[in-house]
């Protein structure tokens, strides 16, 4: 019979240590391996006043200017630039400008043609106030959402205008041609800190097969035309 | 309950207790068991079981109420025989002899089947006189509600009145049967609402409905996806209140449709 | 002197696994290389042909052609020495890493592959219970979480698989018959390396993005083309169906051929008669695993739409496809751990199996039903309302013969003289959790239940219950019946007991919190958990931490048994199967002489009232070296 003395005990501690040892190994490299769930730095709203902060975005038809590191195929995704990962400074009055440079593509939902959730319902499109567009001009949308029981649920979605497709070059960004992109701003209120959101484009931009099968790619990778957004203090 | 009987050998080689003793011991302790079991469950069900919202909720968990009524005695059949006889027959270290054969009498056999056989029977009918009553439950228009899903939304929206939801809303009024018609556009997606007991997948290409249900109770409840459906697949979620009848109708109004 | 050295490693390593993973990787680049000159936009060829290359050349280079070229085409027959060389004859440790034929050897590489298999399955079950534990998508983002729910999915299905068919289906089922080998021993080689060549297959999904479907790869998401990680789950399942369809046509040809004289088929014992149902209802449900697989690559490499409805396909075909295997793997998965359970339990009640015949009756009703009732996945998914009341029926019929094996094994130790080891509390384990994981599935079966449960957490409870809780302890219970057998030591008991409690109280504790949260309405893949299902989501990740200290309470027993292990007997349980007649550690061939059988391996009790013939075994076997 053998002996069970205290260096059995000691072999199961070292064991189950060196189990959960094992275990944050694994860990730290699925978070290293790159490739999976990628997601980019954030980007912080900038503060102009009191509970007042604006979110500069855009959007481009490749990914040259803010992805320019990856290889094929990422390198002909559409993206939302400079980052999908955003915060915004909570009780505050946020405003949105995204600067599109893409072409349009077709909707599949009309839902998405409609501004919802901003406040006063609207939205300008190169300084002109509109509440919807017409399907067949949208590019992308920028639509936010929550679960409905989180703190303070926001939903907001706007269409963004797409650039036409025959509108010449006109603008060079980081040795980049694109046209005069159009510009789509908003505004939305935050509720407390501690809330996430996420967000994501509803058009179908993705890359893949002849629409209406445009949701691949792009469409659901964060860092791309996914994002999530968390309303911090600073 | 079943009388089992169990064929075998009474003369035991070993000094063994009276061996008729265990069986009546252990059913004993089965039956007891059993009805506390049971005494305990159907209080604590409306704890364990979210609130029901709609007539077809309420039935099914009524049914759930039921279906474990019958299981506790099936489980605890197991539990109590198996726990008896490891604790009962048990011999400290390694046996020296063998044990007695038993073999079951056919009479142990046809009746285990038969109980089983019945017991499942009957919770096929209950099962397909639910599915009959779901099928059949007519009502002349129900309001229908046009779902989309999509990769990570729900839309919906209401064509009896020319409007659709805002955001992740769904607004129904109660004592109202619903019907929701639903189809995706992109890949697989499960529309459920717990609270109001419909379920049905969202199928690219396909429009899938569920069985009509009527709402009973004011609140908020909520609609989640329950077919994984990529990256924001536990974000799909919305919100669903059901209001009065006026509440619904001035909603709609304030949409820009027409009652 | 260097010449001989390095001559003596050649040898060695050639061919071995190391050439052929080495020549397969070689072959990965070279194919993949080639397609990308071919249609470099295509990522997913490109992966793809690579994943061919690297499974036709690793084949080479473990030298599973050498048969063929050797002996193939009718050229000659192997020699005796031949033989023994490929069965691994004084070739020490290193025959467990060749080619090699005895189905003793390939019947440890199982066990080392499955032991491992559930280790990394563990880990990603793990981080699923972390990430859990608080809502919000924290510790992983949600496309990681996505990817580690598919991965360990997959690898506890594909463990859960062969876990008993495998190891013991291998090693011990052949002795068991009284047969030398089985009946086709290249074959039994080739299905354990074409496992092992799933391996890197499937974990290089982690350099490819991963995939976000799943284990269940559903049709439309996994023909979305994100990244190619999805192929490498759709290239392993080929490899590993191919696998298993092997090794059933052995186990069955063997089962049916090789049984040793006074063999009949009521005298085999029921771990032999759970194996051959497992395997036959195998061979009937994967090649539907495997087309589902071939036509997903299709459509992802050469833009076919078997699965895409704008272009005429339809998801339900995925969806039939799937579940025609889906549901029959699952009593693939059940039929050889409840026949382990009741073998082990006969042998420490010191009694027959309380009804035999019933029992194998109930298990041949369970592999023939189970081919039927796949249609209960699909009842919410919108799919022939016409046909949910027969899929129905046929669901709960399942339930009698499932009844009929708890009888049994109730039966049989009642009034036993139960000598209670680690196995047989495993198989306790394994009754109670069965008992709760078959009630929640006949609530699953029925229709107005399933409306509300399909697709939740309940689900996730009930498979665990049945899959984890039930079938996986079974596997645990001849893990530890058989080891003495298998590697001649003795497993420390008071570990295995810790190991058993731990696993039965943190299992217990984990998925009956998940339960209520099912009930609650939780769906189920949920990265980010919702606030109302924090706190049943929380217990059930404190719970699992006890699972993974029983995990690592196996893992030190097993190495520290392994390293300085006492010494087992021949017969350490005192059971009655050929196994047990045969020395410790087995000899290449088994027998000295095939021993003739006259009774089951049952006949424990006084032979008066049973009326059973006592059973002679003839020749004593000696040891070879």
């Amino acid at each position: 019979m053998k002996q069970h003395s205290s260096g059995f005990v000691i072999g199961i501690i070292v064991s189950i240590v060196l189990g959960f040892g094992i275990l944050a190994g694994v860990w730290l490299s699925l978070q290293a391996v790159g490739s999976l769930g990628y997601e980019p730095g954030v980007l912080r709203a900038t503060k102009n006043g009191a509970n007042q902060a604006t979110l500069n975005l855009s959007t481009y038809p490749d990914s040259h200017v803010c992805h320019s590191t990856e290889g094929e195929p990422q390198l002909d995704w559409v993206t939302y630039c400079s980052s999908t990962s955003l915060e915004v400074p909570p009780n505050s009055t946020i405003t949105v400008v995204i600067d599109n440079y893409d072409g349009a593509s077709t909707l599949v939902n009309n839902f998405f043609s409609q501004v919802h959730g901003t406040i006063g319902g609207v939205m300008t499109v190169n300084n002109k106030t509109v509440t919807q567009l017409d399907p067949q001009d949208i590019g992308h949308t920028f639509t936010l959402q929550s679960t409905p029981d989180s703190a303070y649920p926001i939903f907001v979605s706007v269409p963004i205008l797409g650039v036409a497709d025959d509108a010449p070059n006109a603008v060079t960004i980081n040795g980049n041609d694109y046209p005069k992109p159009n510009v789509i701003s908003f505004q939305f209120r935050t509720g407390p800190a501690g809330t996430n959101y996420v967000w994501h484009c509803y058009d179908p931009c993705g890359e893949d097969r002849d629409p209406p099968y445009g949701f691949t790619g792009p469409m659901s990778t964060t860092g791309y035309m996914a994002g999530t957004l968390a309303v911090v203090n600073y | 309950m079943s009388e089992v009987n169990i064929g075998g050998n009474t003369a035991s080689t070993s000094s063994a207790p009276k061996d008729v003793n265990h069986l009546r011991r252990a059913v004993l302790i089965w039956v007891i068991l059993s009805i506390i079991g049971i005494a305990v469950w159907i209080p604590l069900s409306p704890f364990i079981l979210p609130p029901a919202a709609s007539d077809l909720d309420v039935s099914a968990n009524f049914t759930l109420v039921v279906f474990t009524i019958l299981s506790i005695p099936v489980a605890l059949f197991v539990f109590v025989f198996l726990g008896y006889s490891l604790l009962t027959f048990q011999v400290k270290d390694r046996p020296v002899e063998d044990a007695t054969p038993i073999t079951p009498r056919p009479g142990l056999q046809v009746g285990w089947l038969g109980i089983t056989g019945i017991l499942c029977l009957f919770l096929v009918i209950w099962g397909m006189f639910g599915f009959y009553q779901e099928s059949v439950a007519s009502s002349s228009a129900p309001l229908v509600v046009k779902v989309t899903g999509q990769q990570w939304l729900w839309t919906f929206n209401y064509p009896q009145y020319g409007v659709s939801s805002q955001g992740q809303v769904l607004e129904i009024p109660v004592n109202r049967p619903v019907q929701f018609s639903v189809t995706s556009e992109d890949v697989l997606h499960g529309f459920a609402i717990r609270a109001l007991g419909v379920r049905v997948d969202a199928n690219p290409g396909e429009v899938t409905t569920t069985p009509i249900t009527t709402p009973t109770q004011i609140g908020q409840y909520t609609v989640v996806c329950v077919e994984l459906c990529g990256l924001y697949h536990s974000y799909m979620w919305s919100a669903v209140n059901v209001v009065s009848a006026s509440e619904f109708n001035s909603w709609i109004t304030s949409q820009g449709g027409h009652v | 002197m260097t010449q001989t050295r390095r001559s003596n490693l050649l040898q060695a390593l050639v061919p071995s696994v190391v050439s052929g993973v080495v020549l397969g990787v070689i072959g990965a680049l070279v194919f993949g290389a080639i397609i990308a000159r071919a249609d470099p936009d295509n990522s997913d060829a490109i992966i793809v042909s690579a994943y061919l290359g690297w499974t036709l050349l690793f084949f080479v280079g473990i030298g599973a052609f050498n048969g063929v070229w050797k002996w193939g085409f009718a050229r000659h027959e192997p020699t005796a020495d031949e033989s023994l060389h490929i069965a691994g004859h004084k070739q020490g440790l290193w025959r467990y890493f060749r080619y090699t034929t005895d189905h003793k050897v390939v019947g440890m590489q199982y066990l080392a592959t499955v032991l491992v298999l559930f280790f990394l399955g563990s880990l990603g079950a793990f981080m699923i219970r972390l990430e859990q534990s608080t809502p919000g998508a924290i510790f992983f983002n949600p496309s990681t979480y996505n990817t580690i729910v598919g991965m360990h999915g997959i690898l506890m299905i594909v463990s859960t698989i062969i876990m008993v068919s495998g190891p013991f289906g291998n090693f011990v089922l052949p002795i068991m018959i009284g047969a030398r080998d089985m009946a086709f021993p290249r074959l039994n080689a080739l299905s354990y390396w074409l496992l092992f060549s799933a391996i890197p297959v499937f974990l290089s999904t982690l350099f490819l993005g991963g995939f976000p479907t799943g284990w269940t790869g559903y049709a439309p998401l996994a023909d979305q083309v994100l990244t190619p990680g999805m192929d490498a789950y759709c290239f392993t399942i080929i490899l590993f169906a191919i696998s298993t369809t092997v090794a059933a046509l052995n186990i069955v040809t063997t089962v049916l051929v090789m049984r040793t004289k006074g063999m009949t088929l009521a005298r085999l014992p029921i771990f032999v008669w759970g194996v051959i149902l497992s395997v036959i209802l195998g061979l009937t449900a994967f090649p539907s695993f495997i087309i589902s697989q071939v036509m997903v690559l299709m459509d992802r490499i050469f833009e076919t739409s078997f699965f895409i409805a704008a272009f005429g396909g339809s998801n339900w075909l995925y969806e039939h496809l799937f579940w025609f295997m889906g549901h029959p793997e699952v009593y693939v998965i059940a039929l050889p751990a409840m026949a382990v359970a009741a073998e082990v339990t006969a042998v420490f009640s010191r009694k027959s199996i309380f009804g035999l015949r019933l029992l194998v009756g109930s298990l041949i009703t369970i592999c023939i039903l189970s081919i039927l009732v796949w249609g209960h996945h699909l009842y919410t998914s919108g799919a022939n309302t016409a046909l949910d009341g027969p899929y129905m029926l046929d669901t709960e019929l399942i339930s009698i013969p499932t009844g009929v094996f708890f009888l049994v094994l109730v039966g049989t130790l009642w009034r036993g003289k139960l000598w209670v080891t680690v196995p047989l509390l495993f198989v306790a384990g394994m009754l109670v959790n069965f008992v709760i994981g078959g009630i929640t599935g006949i609530f699953l079966a029925d229709l107005p239940t399933d409306q509300i449960l399909h697709g939740g957490m309940f689900v996730t409870a009930h498979f665990h219950f049945t899959l984890v809780g039930s079938m996986v302890f079974g596997f645990f219970a001849g893990f530890y019946f058989w080891f003495p057998k298998m590697l001649a030591r003795r497993l420390d008991p008071l570990l295995g007991k810790i190991h058993f409690w731990l696993f039965e109280i943190g299992f217990l504790g984990t998925f009956i919190a998940l339960f209520y949260a099912g009930l609650q309405g939780e769906p189920r893949w949920s990265a980010n958990v919702a606030p109302p299902f924090a706190t049943a989501n929380l217990i059930a990740s404190l719970f699992a931490i006890l699972i993974a200290a029983s995990v690592f309470t196996l893992v030190y027993n097993v190495v520290i048994t392994v390293i300085r292990g006492e010494p087992a007997v021949a017969n350490e349980w005192g059971g009655k199967t050929l196994e047990w007649t045969v020395p410790t550690p087995v000899p290449l061939e088994n027998f000295e002489e095939l021993p003739v059988v006259t009774s089951t391996p049952y006949d424990y009790g006084s032979p008066e009232p049973a009326a059973v013939p006592e059973k002679t075994v003839e020749a004593q076997p000696q040891l070879e070296s």
